[in-house]
């Protein structure tokens, strides 16, 4: 992005786009997802009751609900949300009302195979999302396992040097290891009021190193 | 010089009248005074006595006279028959008479005397001339006319309005050639010794300029050639620019100005060219915030609403990273100031 391009993103939040997010940001975001999977999974349940009750309905009587059924299932429809919005969005639902989009270690979208990983790893290990309280990159255990990225990023559509081609994702140019396409140009002009700097990420991206 | 008779230099002279009275003697004076002073001189005044004497004396001269024509007319009368007959005597041929004799003596003496007159005419004619030169060679006679003529009192009595009521001024211009006239002087000797100011100051310059064609003085001038030869950097650098904007009515003079000429003349694709638009859109983008235009139009997920939640979180996150580094530096510090790893 150069300077005579136009930032739809608010002033006083440029300085943080393509930066890291932090913890509070993504635990708002995963409860929004967590409400979403929710929504998702109570709507599969009525559409099932619904459908039961259409197929005999003299013979209808309300489903006991299986505490492990119900729980397995969620765990796996939350799976794959989150692997469908990270791999064709790069965002879920949360990620899209607080602003943060998943990125792989370039800045691009994580393909389908770490997206469905990434996926799989939040929901049955989402304790590992706490490291990104002590790593100097905000990076959470998955992250780090994965060589992924949580960052700030207020674009709602990508633009076409973000959009996937025949030969493989584009960099994404808000992505702060990006090595294509410079970052924003406002990040580097603008105070940054994180100490999580661009610098110290592209340094070491795994905070063992350190 | 003799004084002009009814002239109001003097009214009393009248010395025909003198002559008339027999007062010769009295009319010499008076014109001997008249020609040695040049200023007119009062007739004596007689005493009653000596007017009684000369009114004596011309009885006396009255009765003389008329007794000598009597006389005379008497004798000749008497006499008449004798000389009729001395001047044509009887028994004598007409021819040998003393009248036909004294006749043609007569006449012989007219032809000589007029052959003597046109003789003495051709001996004037020839040495007067010479004499004239040769006095006039000894004589300075305008010394002497000065010396001897008053030309105030000619002057003084000759009516110059009536004699160049009689030139024909126009015919004498006519025949003055003036450019000859003009090459002779010296204009700038002339105009060096003249009072400019005080001619000017005579001249009321309102009516002047009042009367003079200045369109057509300015259509015989040659704007082009003028302009050629205009020093216009010297002038422009004299100039005081600053005072003829101050008298300038600019509102007046733009209120004048076609505007839609003065754009259409303009290149104004050259002057895009030299414009930043790009940049300066930039800069109003900043200013305006688009973005926060398009979001309050768009009512998307962007809405204030959420642009503060993401806020908050951010804030929330650079908060809690500082507290939590907080806590690990003081670790490390403490590690590093001697306690065991």
């Amino acid at each position: 992005m150069t300077g005579s391009e136009i930032s739809p993103v608010p002033r006083e939040a440029r300085p943080y786009q393509g930066h890291s997010a932090g913890l509070v940001t993504r635990i708002v975001a995963n409860t929004i997802d967590a409400l979403v999977v929710g929504v998702i999974v109570g709507a599969i349940y009525l559409g099932f009751v619904a459908f039961r009750f259409l197929l005999d309905p003299r013979t209808f009587v309300w489903p006991s609900g299986n505490f492990l059924v119900s729980l397995t299932t969620t765990l796996f429809i939350a799976t794959g949300y989150l692997a469908l919005g990270w791999w064709l969005l790069g965002r879920t639902y949360g990620d899209h009302v607080m602003g943060l989009r998943v990125v792989d270690r370039r800045g691009r979208r994580l393909g389908p195979l770490r997206a469905l990983l990434r996926a799989a790893f939040c929901v049955f290990f989402p304790i590992g999302l706490f490291w990104c309280i002590v790593s100097p990159e905000r990076r959470s255990v998955q992250d780090v396992v994965l060589w992924t990225r949580v960052v700030y990023d207020w674009v709602a559509r990508p633009g076409a040097s973000q959009r996937k081609t025949l030969l493989g994702e584009a960099p994404m140019a808000l992505g702060p290891a990006a090595t294509s396409e410079p970052v924003a140009e406002h990040d580097s002009h603008a105070p940054t009021r994180s100490r999580y700097r661009r610098e110290d990420l592209e340094e070491s991206p795994d905070p063992s190193e350190r | 010089m003799r004084a002009f008779p009814g002239s109001p230099d003097a009214p009393d002279v009248r010395p025909v009248a003198c002559r008339d009275r027999g007062l010769r003697e009295t009319g010499t004076l008076v014109s001997k005074e008249l020609t040695t002073s040049g200023r007119p001189v009062a007739v004596p005044q007689l005493g009653p006595e000596a007017r009684l004497a000369l009114d004596v004396a011309l009885g006396v001269a009255g009765v003389t006279v008329g007794a000598a024509v009597v006389a005379v007319r008497t004798v000749h009368r008497v006499t008449a028959p004798l000389t009729r007959l001395l001047w044509h005597p009887p028994l004598v041929p007409t021819r040998f008479h003393p009248a036909t004799v004294v006749a043609d003596l007569a006449r012989t003496g007219g032809a000589d005397r007029e052959e003597l007159r046109r003789r003495a005419e051709v001996l004037l004619d020839a040495w007067v001339p010479a004499l004239v030169a040769a006095l006039v060679e000894r004589i300075d006679i305008t010394q002497l006319v000065e010396d001897n003529v008053d030309l105030d009192q000619i002057v003084s009595t000759v009516d110059l309005d009536a004699a160049v009521a009689r030139v024909d001024l126009d015919a004498a211009v006519a025949r003055v050639d003036l450019d000859a006239a003009v090459a002779r002087v010296d204009l700038d000797t002339a105009v060096a010794r003249v009072d400019l100011d005080g001619v000017v100051s005579l001249v009321d310059l309102d009516a002047v300029v009042a009367r003079v064609d200045i369109e057509a003085i300015v259509d015989r001038i040659d704007l082009d050639a003028v302009a050629a030869k205009l020093d216009v950097d010297a002038v422009v650098a004299r100039a005081d620019f600053d005072a003829v904007i101050d008298r300038i009515d600019l509102d007046a003079v733009a209120a004048k100005l076609d505007v839609d000429a003065v754009v259409a003349r303009a290149d104004l694709d050259a002057v895009i060219e030299r414009i930043d638009i790009v940049g300066i859109i930039g800069e109003v983008l900043d200013v305006i915030d688009l973005p926060a235009i398009i979001r309050d139009s768009s009512g998307s997920m962007a809405s204030e609403t959420v642009r503060g939640v993401r806020m908050t979180g951010i804030n929330a996150d650079d908060a809690l990273s500082r507290v939590v580094e907080r806590a690990l530096f003081r670790r490390r510090h403490h590690n590093a100031s001697g306690a065991p790893p």
